[in-house]
């Protein structure tokens, strides 16, 4: 069992003055279980600093971003507008059918009636006509 | 990146020249971005599907990004947000309690003695059963070559609790490096 009062020193090394580092130098001499910490605190770090090195893209990653940036359809809009712009083509294509339907229709009619023109806003927006990253 | 090379990004976007600055921070920070998600999806097929849709969005974020911050910390945030989507949508952010975290770490050290089944390097996998927010400090903390306030600054946090995390993540580990020694030294007092 390592010993407490050097467990938090053991994981602070770097921030310790030079006795404080002497201090736990000496207890480290003399106790067994927080030298084996120590030296599985040493195997942890330099392991994951390997293992993650060895996490790399595959070949082709950069070319795949690449071509991904090359296809995108070019917006008609500045891209910071984009989401403005698809929330226009929503209203664009919804009010129009709304304002040729007569005043007196029942909601649920109305809403029928509108829902293929807000279907067809939200499959263009979908297939990125005009791309929008929330 | 170095200076010199983040230098050099932001000349280029200030010139106007956004492929040019993009293909350039594309290849500096390709790995890194991929290790982060891997540290977030815990699977290298997914984190590369994660990083590329990083890659984009900052290909999409380019023109506005004004230096406030530096340039990596800039990326990290955006690579971090990007695995996080895919986390959300992959449908495993389902938290594990503690006691089911410390049985997984538990659990996978002890498998480490025995007979493996995966190839994954132990460390790895010990890294995976930590919480979320321990992984991605201490994945952070590797990338970036340990600096602390620059992945404080990523992560929006205070130094204080990067540094708790980092602590705890680091102890979990190395009594899973302990725990999986044990197990390896029973089994061949065993055989």
């Amino acid at each position: 069992m390592i010993c407490l009062e050097f467990e938090d020193l053991l994981l602070r090394w770097e921030d310790l003055d030079e006795s404080a580092r002497q201090a736990l130098d000496a207890h480290l001499s003399v106790c067994e279980h927080c030298a084996e910490f120590r030296e599985a605190l040493r195997t942890a770090d330099a392991e994951l600093e390997q293992a993650f090195a060895g996490i790399a893209a595959r070949p082709g990653f950069e070319a795949a971003v690449l071509r991904r940036i090359r296809t995108r359809p070019v917006s008609i809009v500045p891209e910071i507008l984009d989401g403005i712009a698809w929330l226009s083509l929503c209203a664009g294509l919804v009010l129009p059918v709304r304002w040729l339907l007569p005043e007196t229709l029942s909601p649920i009619y109305l809403g029928a009636a509108c829902a293929p023109a807000l279907a067809l806003a939200l499959w263009l927006g979908y297939h990125s006509l005009l791309e929008f990253d929330a | 990146m170095d200076p010199a090379a983040e230098r050099e990004v932001r000349t280029r976007l200030a010139a106007g020249l956004r492929l040019e600055a993009f293909e350039l921070l594309l290849p500096a920070f390709r790995d890194k971005v991929l290790r982060l998600a891997w540290s977030i999806l815990g699977d290298h097929s997914l984190a590369e599907d994660a990083a590329q849709e990083a890659f984009i969005r900052i290909w999409k974020a380019l023109p506005g990004f004004r230096g406030a911050s530096s340039l990596s910390t800039w990326i990290y945030s955006i690579a971090r947000n990007a695995a996080l989507t895919a986390l959300q949508r992959k449908g495993s952010s389902s938290l594990l309690s503690l006691a089911d975290r410390n049985a997984a770490i538990a659990a996978d050290a002890h498998a480490a003695g025995q007979e493996r089944t995966d190839h994954s390097p132990d460390v790895l996998r010990f890294l995976l059963a930590l919480p979320q927010n321990q992984r991605q400090v201490l994945a952070l903390y590797y990338i970036e070559e340990r600096s602390y306030e620059e992945v404080a600054r990523i992560l929006d946090m205070p130094l204080g609790t990067v540094k708790t995390y980092m602590h705890r993540g680091r102890k979990a580990l190395a009594e899973a490096v302990l725990e999986s020694r044990r197990a390896e030294l029973a089994e061949r007092r065993r055989s």
